[in-house]
């Protein structure tokens, strides 16, 4: 499963001997050999075994990038490559990324840090990097043909600046970037503060992660690279739920989540149980007496944002984007509501026609989420996950935070679903429910019409993406 | 007088023992297994017809009905035993005529027999029985044609029967998904879930599809009365016949170039009517020596480019240095229509056994390609409306357009059977009847 090469762990681990034999060889080479990941597991932060010394960030179902320290430079190496991805089981992609996952490795830096990042182009055309964000010189801004000309295949292209100022960013192609960010080029950038900042809080959980869409015909494996809004993949870090993976949290730990947004719309990324602040954005820390309480924060595109909250309830509580639709994987945009048409009846005559054909969608569409029927391959159901209370109904951009007082510090292994304490679950009334009474007129009007309406408009969702 | 008498008497013996010894007689119902056989027409002189109705027709039994049962069989039957009689006759000798005259004269009664005949009858009677040989050869080819067409037109008739049925069949399948899209649109419409717009399209389909059953319905009705009349079925045993559901299977080996090429012999009909008038008309003209058709020789042989080549040769009719006279430009007629059966009947077979080819690859073609596609389509189809990505009115729309590409395979296979049936009158020399 991992191929990944331990060339770095092993220098971390073992310390100087073993590591500066092989750095010796990739010296001579002058280019630090690519470590490769292809787990799409997260995994555990990356202590830093050199450089100044922070607290590291868990990037959700990803990785941190590992560097050698060359002269005082921070040097990193990144592989733009095709990559095949995992959304969740049952459902992997054929995608471009870097260092065999998309996205990218995570970048972490301390501010003040010189850093040298080699890019190898392994895509079939030209590639770039653009450093989201950053102060940095402009022949560094990775624009192919503004600030440089683009990598050519094969190539390896050098970018080198100082890490100026703290904050969250990001790094995407600026080449062919429509195509080159639909096949899911991306990935974060985290720099540290070098010293105390009066703005930025020192925290136990770092996690982030980035918001990202793809358009992929259900049956197939490769995005739609022309596709503008009509997404069906809603993926943070390029996995759906029941794919992603819960942040696991301890009780009382003082947690911040960084998301940025790659996608073409925005995201109101909502958190139960807890209200949390806006600590950060693109520009950095916020001021404090910018800062309110939430419980969702709407992210707009090609945005960050980081919230922190005190994880003081324990719980599965539920972290997801609010538009329900990005909680869902691929569905027909276009399927027609049939709640309340009777369709038994006609299920033989349509049987008939269509062996296999099973009528849905009378009582709603929750039965979707337990009705497990064949379906184009490499495509996940709609709605899915198992819950301990039965089937969620859910996909795409949800997680669970997951609040624990048992919990290690540093430790983020599952610690499974919750206990709840008895009598605090919802649970049946089994008496007799009064009936109510309810309004019949139509209420009052400052314009009464003249013609009455005839029908109860029915409410339904809106058809298509395109109005986001 | 006594000398003549004796004369008489030599030529009338002479002639009674040629004319016994070659008289062209016809024996009919050996004339007429013969015909059968030439036309490969399957044996049989009965045939029960309320058995052959309990089941299924088959195409077999269809041509068996036609071809014992049918009136206008018989019909045609019997023109052709008159026809072949009439041809015979020419070969034979006027019957003698005998007089008898009682003169009572002054000398006595006087007592004269005559038997009478036509002496030029008899001196002509060897080349008129040629003629009448070659006459009564044309007849039995004629006939032997006539059951051929009669044969394919069963054939085509029963085909385009089955496949009536089977269009129907599949466009009341059609109608079916229409209604249930209708019902349901209906029914959403009263939820409140459709407008009035997108209700009324669902209905259309519906009215479309019941348009296309009812058409449907008559073009079987009128296919099964053709072949109702074909075989001369009257009105209860019509009620009586069913026809089997589906056309045959297509043949996993069909006929190929070397198998049409075994065939095309000299015994091929219209080579052997052509060489019969040929053989009529030398005999008139009195030419005794007749060049035998067996020369000629006909080869099929698939091309690359050009589809399928027929070559023909012919041997070479010398009739340049025959005398002057109407009989000789007979001659020459004839000769020149055996030249152009032969030519006609290779380009014939090129043209039918090109449209057997293109219409068998063509049916092989639908039912290998299309329909399993289409057929994939539909599965794909089915999976997607599993996962809701599609609604149910899609998936019946997809019901619909699948039905849509088993009618055009039936239509293939339809016309296979068609070419098939006119090759088999092809490769017997009786060209299709109605190509
Ligand atoms: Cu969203």
């Amino acid at each position: 499963m991992t191929s990944r090469r331990r060339f770095f762990e092993l220098a971390s681990l073992t310390g100087g001997a073993v590591a500066a034999a092989t750095v010796a060889k990739a010296a001579l080479a002058a280019l630090p050999e690519p470590v490769i990941e292809t787990s799409p597991s997260t995994r555990p932060p990356l202590e830093p075994a050199s450089g100044r010394p922070y607290r590291p960030v868990v990037t959700l179902n990803g990785w941190t990038l590992p560097w050698r320290m060359n002269r005082g430079v921070k040097e990193f190496h990144l592989v733009a490559e095709p990559v095949q991805r995992e959304f969740a089981p049952g459902f992997k992609a054929n995608l471009w990324g870097y260092n065999g996952q998309s996205p990218g490795p995570t970048i972490e830096v301390v501010e003040g840090d010189r850093v040298r990042i080699f890019v190898t182009n392994k895509l079939p055309e030209i590639t770039s990097v653009h450093w989201h964000g950053q102060r940095l010189p402009p022949g560094m801004d990775g624009v192919v043909g503004l600030s440089q000309p683009g990598i050519p295949p094969g190539k390896t292209f050098v970018y080198e600046f100082v890490a100026r100022r703290p904050g969250t960013f990001m790094y995407h192609p600026h080449a062919d970037e429509m195509v080159q960010m639909a096949m899911g080029m991306m990935g974060f950038w985290v720099t540290h503060p070098k010293d105390k900042h009066p703005l930025i809080a020192d925290v136990d959980r770092d996690f982030c992660f980035l918001l990202n869409s793809f358009d992929i015909d259900p049956g197939s494996a490769t995005p739609k690279i022309m596709t503008m809004l009509d997404f069906n993949i809603w993926s943070w870090n390029s996995r759906v739920f029941p794919g992603i993976d819960p942040l696991i949290v301890r009780h009382n730990d003082r947690v911040r989540i960084r998301i940025g947004n790659l996608t073409m719309t925005n995201h109101p990324i909502h958190l139960h149980g807890h209200e949390f602040l806006v600590t950060g954005t693109d520009g950095g820390p916020t001021p404090i007496s910018t800062r309110q309480y939430e419980v969702t924060q709407d992210i707009a595109v090609g945005q960050m944002r980081q919230i922190e909250f005190l994880a003081d309830e324990e719980g599965d509580w539920a972290f997801h984007c609010h538009k329900s639709h990005h909680t869902m994987n691929a569905m027909g945009h276009d399927v027609p509501t049939m709640i309340g048409v009777k369709q038994d009846d006609l299920a033989a005559k349509i049987n008939d026609l269509v062996p296999g054909y099973m009528a849905m969608g009378e009582r709603g569409m929750d039965e979707m989420s337990t009705m497990r029927m064949p379906m184009p391959k490499n495509t996940l159901p709609m709605m899915m996950g198992e819950g301990p209370f039965g089937a969620v109904g859910m996909g795409g951009m949800f997680s669970v935070v997951k609040v624990r007082r048992g919990q290690k510090r540093n430790d983020y292994t599952d610690p499974g679903w919750y206990r709840h304490p008895p009598g605090t679950v919802a649970y049946e009334f089994t008496g007799n429910a009064p009936s109510a009474a309810r309004e019949t007129g139509a209420g009052g009007a400052s314009m009464p019409l003249k013609q009455p309406v005839e029908a109860t408009v029915n409410v339904r969702k809106p058809r298509g993406h395109s109005g986001h | 007088m006594l000398k003549l008498m004796n004369m008489l008497r030599y030529v009338l013996l002479s002639s009674l023992a040629t004319i016994l010894a070659g008289c062209t007689t016809i024996d009919w119902p050996a004339e007429r297994a013969q015909a059968m056989s030439a036309a490969a027409a399957p044996t049989g002189e009965t045939v029960d017809i309320a058995e052959l109705l309990k089941t299924p027709l088959s195409r077999e039994s269809a041509l068996r009905i036609a071809l014992v049962h049918s009136p206008e069989m018989r019909r045609l039957l019997a023109l052709h035993e008159g026809e072949l009689n009439s041809a015979a006759m020419t070969g034979r000798l006027a019957n003698p005529s005998f007089s008898y005259e009682r003169l009572r004269s002054a000398e006595g009664l006087d007592i004269e027999r005559w038997i009478s005949f036509g002496v030029l009858d008899v001196l002509t009677f060897p080349q008129r029985r040629r003629i009448a040989e070659a006459d009564v050869e044309a007849g039995r080819v004629r006939l032997a044609a006539d059951i051929v067409e009669r044969m394919t037109a069963v054939r085509r008739g029963w085909v385009e029967a089955v496949a009536a049925g089977e269009k129907r069949r599949y466009a009341e399948r059609v109608l079916a998904s229409a209604e249930a899209s209708a019902e349901l649109a209906l029914r959403m419409e009263a939820a409140g879930n459709f407008n009035i717009l997108e209700r009324a399209r669902q209905q259309s389909y519906q009215a479309d599809a019941r348009s296309r059953v009812i058409l449907a319905r008559q073009h079987e009705l009128a296919a099964q009365e053709s072949l109702v009349r074909l075989l001369g079925l009257d009105a209860d045993q019509a009620r009586r016949l069913t026809l089997p559901a589906r056309l045959p299977d297509l043949p996993t080996d069909p006929v190929s170039a070397p198998d049409v090429s075994r065939t095309m012999t000299a015994t091929r009909l219209d080579l052997r009517l052509a060489n019969a008038k040929w053989r009529s008309a030398a005999a008139a003209s009195g030419l005794t020596r007749v060049t035998s058709l067996t020369d000629v020789s006909l080869s099929l042989r698939e091309q690359e480019t050009r589809g399928f080549e027929v070559e023909l040769s012919l041997p070479v009719f010398d009739v340049g240095d025959l005398q002057r006279g109407a009989a000789r430009a007979q001659l020459r007629a004839a000769a020149a229509e055996l030249e152009q059966a032969a030519l006609v009947a290779s380009s014939d077979l090129r043209v039918g056994y090109a449209a057997y080819r293109s219409a068998y690859e063509d049916a092989i073609h639908h039912r290998d390609v299309l329909v399993p596609l289409r057929k994939a389509m539909s599965e794909e189809t089915l999976l997607r409306y599993n996962g809701m990505l599609i609604g149910v009115f899609e998936l019946l729309s997809d019901a619909r357009e699948q039905v849509d590409t088993v009618i055009a395979a039936i239509e293939s296979s339809e016309r296979f059977w068609l070419a098939e049936a006119d090759l088999q009158a092809s490769l017997l020399g009786r060209p299709g009847v109605e190509r």
